[in-house]
């Protein structure tokens, strides 16, 4: 009975209302698009955190309709909300924005009254077309849904939020709810488009294309949530003034042409007649009141207490009056319905007809229990002109009131809008790796909330199928601004990855106010897409008619560069004839930001290729990742920062003219004594030779040739080289100290010894392994050498440095060194293990290894002449010249000494399998390193004698273009293009493609 | 009972207000504000605005429109029209009278009479009159008009062509593109029989042929 009362009370609206009680849809759009713009949504790095693809169209032109287990997929209209969108508010109708807003319009969809469609929505509801408008109320006063003897529909934030009474069960949902766009609705959806599970941990979306269908599903359903709240900001909907008909008067106007003239005002109508008058209603400010925050999404309603609540629906309910619930209708008891209460105001020429006319005016004030708002006195409503000969005064509001109202109410429901969205959005989670210890990761909440629940670490397969990574889930409780280390796991490979490296970390569960049900809701959740390292591999080429040709390749392929950054530095005049080799000397400073997420923050370049250098020099904002020049004098440049604000950031710069007095220079902005950002330059004057050294070797001259390389933070330079005069040379490193006024100091790394200077204390080690290998020397063939592999635990004391370290550069985090050295001075003895093997001194080697610290997998040191190739230790022995003497026919080896070989490992248990693989047969081992790219001895270019120059065996005698990545991944072509290697391994860039115009490569610059 | 049988009475009185939508002869002139001038040549719309009644709510539709351009003496009549409603009960249905011509924009304050409209000379920069003629096209849609929506193709052409003289920075060419594409949607009819995907093809096959 109950049921069919209310059904005849709504035909019976249907029939006499006329009178416009919700913000028309137009406006709903456009306090939406506003909305969006003040929320976290319009970060495009929160989006690209979340994973949610960008653009015009990211997510396709349809979405889900679900209803328990029921999917249903709707597809947009472009003859209803898409012209609205588009013409009226000139938002691209499938972009994110898009979609919110047609969540806006179309929670105001209408239902049929005998049949008939009333509206021109699309009448589409797959479970029949309701008026939805019914749902639209909450006064906040008496707590009640618009109510006209009998309740009519449901409160606004139930509606809204999904549950049958969201003030007491707000982690509820109403089963079988008839609004299937819901805060539950948003958040299983969220859910689905980032896992492609339901709550039920079913697969519900398998493909990528699926999966977006549930990201337009999420803002579809938020964009319906935030109209109900919009709602609110419209006192009809919060004094259950469902009011009809019309009062028309010379000055009043309707009674109930709030919403449409606010529509005229949001479409930028020229004209609209209102009061008896045409005018051109001035456009709607959207802006001026900052999205608040709260604990629970009701709160963004009614904070329930009472007279200074701080909802929406308690503002504007307590705040204004309407047609309906005016002065003396003593509907509320706020705004006060005593007339001698509000300050009279008589004004005349507000009607462009009747400039005499005078309107009275009675202005009050309305209350902003807001701590940072304030209260505001306004026009609250107009007396009627005929007043005066009346008894009983009466009210009405008219354009001026209304315009008053607006100011306040829309900016409000702007930023409540906002507010929302960043509440559905507060979570915010990372995983980040640590540096040096590979495979171990941190999982941190950054959110204001602690977090209970699940963490799952996912992937999209090559098929596009999102997929958990096999032991990856962790239920975790993460305090608010807190973090839990370590984790780790094994890299999927089956299915194989579409992107090596990519993952996305889910959460879901309790947060705040916010809690789930297992198996039927998900509660809070919150994602971070772990993007790979994401780089772009620069390269600079010629046309056979010598026209530059400037390309980047990145995630979306190889492009010419038309914007952006451009490091290359090529003119006529510094390109002349030549090689194409080493045309550029570049120096990285490389950072680690996260996951895999090194980068490069700075970059310097200079040509080399004869005429005057010429230098360009680059960083790149830490938030906005653009690339911007360094601030400076055309110097090599990178970027120092200290943690105490008034200290602040440093760019260094290096010049050839500064460096021929040993000086950087230097530009700071920091937060001076009143707290304002401020910045100064000056010099920095750096240190003389060191007591002992006669000159440099390397010194501060090589920042400009790429031979010094800069440590992440900015504040270390290693590779200078001294020499003091004899047979000694002193490796250093310059540390810089950041303060008002920087200075510098030069700090001893490696010596390269003199023999007397050798330490020989021996090491602590055990036995991890035993090793059988024929040496294969040239004269000596057959000759068998066994010993143990030892493993210590501390660094080799036997490590005697008796070479050069040069530093490469930083490789995911990580310094690399290679050494390099002669034997010239290896005389003396050492004990081998497993068995003695005379060396003969004199024979002509050298040799190189590569060597990292910490993170790598293995490092070795040995006394003689072996190679180390990525875990393959060559057997130590190589053919002599016939003048050696070998003390073992055969083996050369320096006289009366022995080769110590200590397996040096440090990493994860077990330690990987030691091969030893023979060198191939040769004459004369003499290797010189031409180029470095990256960690591996396999990565160099070098040249052999009586082989020439190559890379990983394949001869570029005549020249070569390559850079390595801040990860280590290598690109490498020969000028005339006949070889080019190019092995991206993370973040998905494409290979490059070079285009048929370019037939000569210049440079390469991988950042 | 009585309420119950008024409730009855008037539900069976509905369809007869549903069946129908009907806009008379609207005529009136195109003046210039100053000088009250006619002005001849320029484009008059005329939108059919009413509102739906829905429960607790209304909402504003423009349900037809017509256009046509005034003649030497700044006149302008629109004939008579009828249609079946596609969008229930239209209340308060009223035509609502714009216009436009290349270089004149909004007076200093609207016509009073409903039928006339006032036109002022434009004065502004190349910017701020993209931006007029962006206002223009934006207030000037009428979207449950069906068929009759393709009367405002001249309009929208007339904006598109003037709008290309002052589009400079590449904000301004995704505006104009933006009225090239609104303009060629209501010269083809979007129609929801279709995808989007599918209204998007036949749009840019217009733009292609026709407003290149």
């Amino acid at each position: 009975m109950k049921l069919h009362l209310r059904s005849i009370f709504l035909v019976a609206f249907a029939l006499f209302s006329e009178s416009a009680n919700a913000y028309e849809i137009t406006t709903h759009g456009a306090m939406t698009q506003a909305a969006f713009g003040k929320s976290v949504l319009n970060d495009a790095a929160f989006r690209a955190d979340l994973g949610i693809p960008d653009g015009q169209n990211p997510f396709g032109e349809a979405y889900y309709d679900v209803s328990g287990g029921v999917i249903r997929q709707r597809s947009v209209s472009d003859t209803f909300e898409g012209k609205i969108i588009k013409r009226d508010l000139g938002a691209d109708p499938l972009s994110l924005v898009g979609w919110l807003m047609r969540g806006a319009i179309r929670e105001d969809d209408l239902g049929q009254i005998l049949g008939v469609n009333v509206g021109n929505d699309p009448h589409d509801d797959p479970y029949g077309n309701i008026f939805r408008v019914v749902n639209h109320f909450y006064d906040p006063a008496l707590d009640r849904p618009l109510t006209v003897g009998v309740a009519l529909g449901q409160k606004a934030p139930d509606w809204a939020i999904g549950s049958a009474n969201t003030f007491t069960q707000p982690n509820t949902p109403e089963t079988g709810r008839r609004n299937h766009f819901t805060v539950f609705d948003a958040r299983e959806a969220m859910y689905r488009a980032l896992t492609g599970r339901d709550s039920q941990n079913n697969v519900v979306a398998s493909t990528e294309t699926d999966r977006n269908k549930y990201w337009a599903t999420t803002f579809r359903a938020l964009g319906d949530t935030i109209h109900l709240l919009q709602d609110m900001g419209q006192p009809q909907h919060t004094r259950n003034d469902q009011h009809a008909g019309k009062t028309p008067t010379l000055v009043t106007g309707e009674e109930s042409v709030f919403e449409q003239y606010i529509d005229a005002r949001a479409t930028v109508t020229d004209s609209y007649a209102i009061d008896g008058t045409k005018v051109t209603p001035p456009q709607l400010t959207y802006t001026g009141y900052t999205p608040p925050t709260f604990t629970k999404y009701s709160d963004f309603w009614s904070t329930r207490t009472g007279t200074t609540g701080l909802g929406l629906a308690d503002y504007s309910n307590r705040g204004f009056f309407t047609a309906g619930t005016n002065l003396g209708s003593n509907s509320y008891t706020l705004p006060t319905n005593n007339a001698a209460s509000y300050t009279p105001e008589s004004a005349s020429g507000l009607l462009p007809n009747q400039p005499l006319q005078k309107i009275n005016f009675l202005k009050g004030n309305v209350n902003d229990y807001n701590p940072s708002a304030s209260t505001v006195n306004i026009r609250m409503t107009t007396e009627s002109i005929w007043d005066s000969f009346l008894t009983t005064k009466t009210y009405s509001l008219n354009r001026f009131n209304y315009d008053a109202m607006a100011d306040l109410l829309i900016p409000r429901s702007v930023a409540y809008s906002a507010g929302l969205i960043n509440y559905f959005f507060r979570g915010k989670i990372d995983f980040v790796a640590v540096p040096n210890s590979p495979g171990a990761y941190t999982i941190k909440n950054l959110s204001a909330e602690a977090m209970t629940g699940k963490f799952v670490l996912y992937y999209d397969d090559v098929n596009g199928a999102r997929q958990p990574v096999p032991g990856a889930t962790w239920s975790l409780t993460i305090a608010a601004n807190s973090q839990y280390s370590f984790v780790s796991f094994t890299p999927p490979v089956s299915p194989a990855p579409k992107v090596t490296g990519e993952y996305t970390l889910v959460f879901n569960g309790d947060m705040g106010a916010e809690k789930a049900t297992p198996g039927v809701t998900v509660g809070a959740v919150a994602a971070k897409h772990v993007l790979a390292y994401a780089g772009v591999l620069y390269l600079a080429g010629q046309t056979s008619t010598g026209q530059y040709v400037y390309l980047r390749t990145d995630q979306s392929g190889t492009s010419e560069i038309a914007s952006g950054l451009n490091p290359f530095i090529f003119n006529q005049y510094n390109v002349g004839n030549g090689t194409y080799v080493s045309r550029l000397d570049v120096l990285k400073q490389v950072r680690f930001s996260g996951y895999t997420g090194y980068e490069v923050t700075a970059v310097s370049v200079r040509s080399a290729d004869g005429g005057f250098p010429e230098y360009k020099s680059y960083v790149r904002d830490t938030g906005t990742k653009v690339w911007a020049p360094a601030l400076g004098y055309g110097g090599v440049a990178w970027k120092a920062a200290s943690t105490d604000p008034t200290i602040g950031e440093f760019s260094f710069v290096a010049s050839s003219n500064d460096l021929d007095n040993s000086q950087l220079r230097y530009y700071r902005t920091y937060i001076n004594g009143s707290g304002i950002q401020a910045s100064d330059s000056g010099v920095l004057q750096l240190p003389p030779l060191p007591a002992g050294a006669v000159g440099w070797v390397d010194g501060y001259k090589n920042f400009l040739n790429s031979k010094l390389v800069v440590s992440p933070d900015g504040k270390n330079v290693f590779g200078l080289l001294a020499f003091d005069g004899n047979t000694g040379y002193f490796a250093y490193r310059l540390d810089l100290m950041l303060g008002a006024v920087p200075s510098a100091i030069l700090t001893p790394t490696d010596t390269w010894l003199t023999m007397d200077d050798r330490t020989l204390s021996p090491a602590t080690y055990t036995v991890v392994g035993h090793f059988t290998a024929t040496a294969p020397g040239d004269y000596c063939p057959g000759s068998t050498y066994t010993g143990d592999i030892t493993h210590t635990l501390e660094e080799d004391t036997h490590r005697i440095t008796l070479q050069r370290r040069y530093p490469i550069g930083y490789f995911s985090g990580l310094l690399a060194t290679y050494w390099a050295m002669d034997n010239d001075l290896m005389q003396d003895k050492v004990d081998m293990t497993g068995g003695g093997i005379s060396m003969s001194a004199g024979c002509t080697q050298s040799w190189v290894y590569s060597t990292r610290s910490g993170y790598v997998l293995h490092s070795v040191d040995a006394l003689n002449s072996f190679n180390f190739q990525d875990g393959i230790i060559p057997s130590p022995w190589r053919s002599c010249s016939l003048s050696d003497s070998c003390s073992i026919a055969g083996i050369c080896s320096p006289t009366d000494s022995y080769t110590i070989i200590s397996y040096f490992y440090e990493g994860y248990w077990p330690a990987p399998v030691l091969v030893l693989k023979p060198f191939a047969p040769a004459y004369n081992h003499q290797v010189t390193i031409l180029r470095t790219l990256g960690p591996s001895y396999q990565n160099v270019v070098k040249w052999t004698y009586g082989q020439g120059q190559q890379f990983r065996g394949i001869q570029v005698d005549q020249g070569y273009v390559a850079d390595v990545s801040p990860i280590g991944e290598v690109f490498l072509a020969t000028p005339d293009l006949s070889v080019v290697i190019h092995e991206p391994r993370l973040g998905g860039m494409k290979k490059v493609v070079i285009p048929p115009q370019v037939t000569k490569l210049i440079a390469a610059i991988w950042l | 009972m009585k309420f119950l049988r008024t409730i009855l009475l008037l539900l069976t009185l509905l369809p007869l207000t549903a069946c129908g939508l009907t806009g008379g002869i609207v005529s009136g002139k195109v003046l210039e504000e100053m000088t009250g001038k006619p002005i001849s040549g320029a484009i008059v719309v005329v939108r059919w605005k009413g509102y739906v009644s829905a429960i607790a709510d209304t909402q504003t539709v423009c349900v037809h429109v017509e256009s046509t351009a005034t003649d030497e003496r700044g006149n302008y009549k629109m004939s008579g029209w009828s249609k079946p409603s596609t969008v229930g009960p239209v209340l308060d249905l009223k035509p609502v009278v714009d216009a436009y011509k290349a270089g004149y924009g909004l007076p200093s304050k609207p016509a009073q009479k409903d039928e006339d409209v006032y036109l002022a000379s434009f004065k502004g920069t190349s910017g701020e009159r993209l931006k007029y003629l962006e206002r223009m096209a934006r207030s000037s849609g009428c979207h449950a008009a069906g068929e009759s929506e393709k009367n405002l193709y001249p309009l929208y052409e007339a904006l598109y062509f003037e709008a290309r003289n002052y589009a400079v920075t590449e904000d301004d060419r995704k505006k104009l593109q933006w009225l090239r594409e609104v303009a060629a949607e209501i010269a083809v009819g979007l129609s929801d029989q279709l995808t989007h995907a599918e209204n998007e093809k036949r749009t840019v096959q217009f733009l292609r042929e026709h407003l290149k």
